[in-house]
């Protein structure tokens, strides 16, 4: 396989840049109840935000602070656990405790896998999915998603 | 088959990004489309259920321009490339997404955003909201079909596209674009 550049694994200064975008993306999917009065959702700018990315189903979405969240259940879980990986990577930054690329990628395949499943079964009506059962299963997928980016490439070549 | 070649030498990687955007934009402005239209018909349920399966969808850009890229010409690279690969993606993807859309309400079915307007109005009206409400509703978006509208809807676009496939590149990277073991 052709090798464009020396692999190294995520910087320190990488997993900074990550760890503040992912923290204000999940800080914007809360949407506006904690500085907004009269919110009339789908009409104000956090909701346009995420309208590409996310069907926003008011009853699909939990509140947060009075105001319906800017994205749905599962979004806000993969938000949310995807910031939380990179801030358990900058926290245990000194231990070598961090999975490596093959571990986090089947952890990732697997709950990508179970979450296909989940939302199909649901369309088919074989069971009903919950707030929480999505939320549980957008954050596992969230958190192997920045695990799998931070994860140790255990083929790079040092150089 | 012929390989272009950037000035360093390496393979040109913009045949599949723009095949990527392509395919993203076909797909989300059809689901997009079908979901609007069923929504007009009051076919809420419906409507929901096709938007709910549209989820992240716009985020598969990313993903497969790299594994194009990186397949096709079997590479490896960091995923810092894999970002900029989702980035141009992203952006083919709403340049695309929003010539369809303009294309179709402005020539195929140009009674399309005021059927969805009236829609959006009446759903508004059937949650009890009051008029002054609904006006207030309305007064946070421009106009739908007009200049302002559209730039606002591209500008949006712009930010939310490019950082979700900017993830799902710098994902796809570390996928397709490293060594098997």
């Amino acid at each position: 396989m052709k090798q464009i550049f020396i692999q190294s694994e995520l910087s320190s200064r990488s997993n900074l840049v990550l760890l503040i975008g992912s923290s204000l993306l999940a800080i914007l999917a809360l949407g506006p109840g904690w500085y907004a009065d009269d919110i009339l959702a789908s009409f104000h700018w956090h909701y346009s935000f995420f309208s590409w990315v996310c069907h926003q189903e008011p009853t699909r979405s939990f509140d947060f602070m009075d105001a319906q969240m800017a994205v749905c259940s599962r979004c806000i879980g993969i938000y949310g656990a995807f910031a939380l990986g990179f801030w358990l990577k900058g926290l245990t930054a000194k231990f070598e405790i961090w999975p490596s690329r093959d571990l986090a990628l089947g952890f990732f395949l697997l709950f990508l896998g179970l979450t296909g499943i989940d939302v199909l079964f649901n369309a088919l009506d074989i069971w009903t999915n919950t707030y929480f059962s999505r939320l549980l299963l957008g954050a596992s997928f969230g958190l192997m998603a920045s695990l799998l980016i931070t994860s140790r490439d255990g083929s790079s070549k040092k150089s | 088959m012929t390989t272009e070649t950037t000035q360093h030498g390496m393979p040109s990687y913009w045949n599949a990004v723009i095949t990527a955007g392509l395919i993203t934009a076909i797909v989300y402005s059809i689901i997009g489309l079908a979901s609007a239209y069923l929504t007009i018909r009051g076919s809420t349920g419906a409507g929901q259920g096709l938007g709910i399966s549209t989820c992240l969808v716009s985020s598969i850009a990313g993903v497969i321009a790299n594994r194009m890229y990186a397949k096709g010409f079997n590479l490896t690279y960091p995923i810092g490339k894999g970002a900029l690969l989702g980035f141009l993606a992203g952006l083919v993807t709403l340049i695309v997404g929003t010539a369809i859309s303009l294309f179709w309400t402005e020539i195929i079915d140009t009674g399309m955003n005021d059927a969805l307007m009236q829609s959006t109005i009446a759903n508004l009206e059937t949650q009890g909201l009051t008029q002054d409400q609904i006006d207030q509703a309305l007064s946070f978006s421009p106009e739908p079909g007009s200049m302002n509208a559209i730039l606002a809807q591209f500008g949006i676009g712009f930010v939310s596209l490019s950082i979700i496939n900017v993830i799902s590149g710098i994902i796809s990277a570390k996928i397709f674009a490293k060594e098997e073991e």
